[in-house]
């Protein structure tokens, strides 16, 4: 059986926890706690991780793991990075300044995602105001980092398996 | 080895929703507690809600009592799901860790609409069995709350 780590993260409440239990063929281990923070919008929160697995026929299994998003568990993103070998970034569109907190997950995770593959979620997406879609996939240029933005219901099944598509073709043609 | 810089934190403001008769409380129950060892063994201590913000510390620098509250945070969450998968409850009651110089103890503070976690740093004069005696007084005092 060949394993491969990958890594959700990404803003406090975009769906890394619910896109692992989305697709996850065992229970998911997850350590949210009550949120004491009234402004991140939801009753509980990742403190730890989140941990799930699939498999992909009957060679290939994938460990997925979930940071938490605030930084103030920042030393958890440094420990989840270890070995892993892609990582998706869930971007909550809903939230104040989307842009700028891509860049934090961007700077954060630089050298994982120059060392293997990356996909940029945009998640609850209202095309209606910006920032668009170009937007993000413009800040990323100028960062010289050229990954797909996509935007994604986290919740449905069928649209995680995608994100995992993309990431792996990521990694099959970096081998 | 796939390495992350992190960058300098912003500081994320602890919520409004921890009251002053919380951090007051907290606060007294702390004081009494390190007063029980005269000075000897407890390094500092530090309340924190179970989402890793602090509510209150003392003997302890500022930016060490808000970084362990977030460390104690996530350690305590893990220790929830081994102790629920091995089946021996749902909820940790204590977590030691020992270092080289000292121990860090972390309590867990069952309450249902604030839950909370106490970290006791201490050095290796420490006797355990008063510290764990007395951190167990903290629970329940804080556990009341
Ligand atoms: N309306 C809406 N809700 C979503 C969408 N994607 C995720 N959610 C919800 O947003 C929340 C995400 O929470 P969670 O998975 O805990 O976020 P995490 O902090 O990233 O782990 C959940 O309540 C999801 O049901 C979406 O596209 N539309
Ligand atoms: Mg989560």
């Amino acid at each position: 059986m060949i394993e491969h780590k990958i890594l959700f993260t990404g803003t406090v409440g975009a769906g890394k926890t619910t896109a692992i239990q989305a697709i996850s063929e065992i229970p998911p281990v997850c350590t949210d706690v009550l949120s004491s923070d009234p402004t991140i919008g939801k009753e509980k929160t990742t403190v730890a991780l989140d941990y799930g697995e699939i498999s992909l026929g009957k060679t290939e299994r994938l460990r997925l793991y979930g940071t938490p998003g605030q930084q103030r568990f920042a030393f958890m993103w440094k420990i989840l990075a270890q070995g892993a070998l892609g990582l998706v970034i869930l971007v909550d569109h809903s939230r104040p300044d989307p842009l700028r907190d891509l860049m934090i997950y961007l700077d954060n995770f630089k050298t994982l995602i120059q060392e293997s593959a990356c996909v940029v979620v945009i998640c609850k997406m209202d095309e209606s105001h910006p920032p668009l879609l170009e937007d993000f996939t413009q800040a990323m240029k100028q960062k010289q980092m050229v990954y797909p933005v996509i935007p994604a219901d986290v919740r449905d099944k069928e649209q995680v398996l995608w994100i995992l598509e993309l990431l792996l073709v990521q990694m099959e043609t970096r081998q | 080895m796939n390495t992350v810089v992190l960058s300098d934190p912003s500081p994320e403001p602890s919520p409004q929703l921890i009251g002053d008769d919380l951090r007051a409380k907290a606060a007294s129950v702390l004081e009494r507690f390190v007063d029980q060892f005269g000075g000897v063994g407890v390094r500092g201590a530090v309340i924190s809600t179970a989402d890793g913000f602090d509510i209150a510390m003392t003997a302890m620098p500022e930016a060490e009592g808000t970084k362990l509250s977030a460390l104690s945070s996530s350690i305590s969450a893990i220790g929830d799901m081994a102790t629920l998968e091995v089946g021996i409850g749902n909820n940790h009651q204590s977590i030691t860790i020992e270092g080289g110089d000292g121990y860090i103890f972390i309590l867990n503070i069952p309450s249902a609409a604030c839950p909370m976690i106490l970290s006791v740093a201490a050095s290796k004069e420490i006797m355990l069995g008063k510290l764990m005696y007395y951190a167990r007084l903290v629970v329940e005092g804080m556990a009341e709350a």
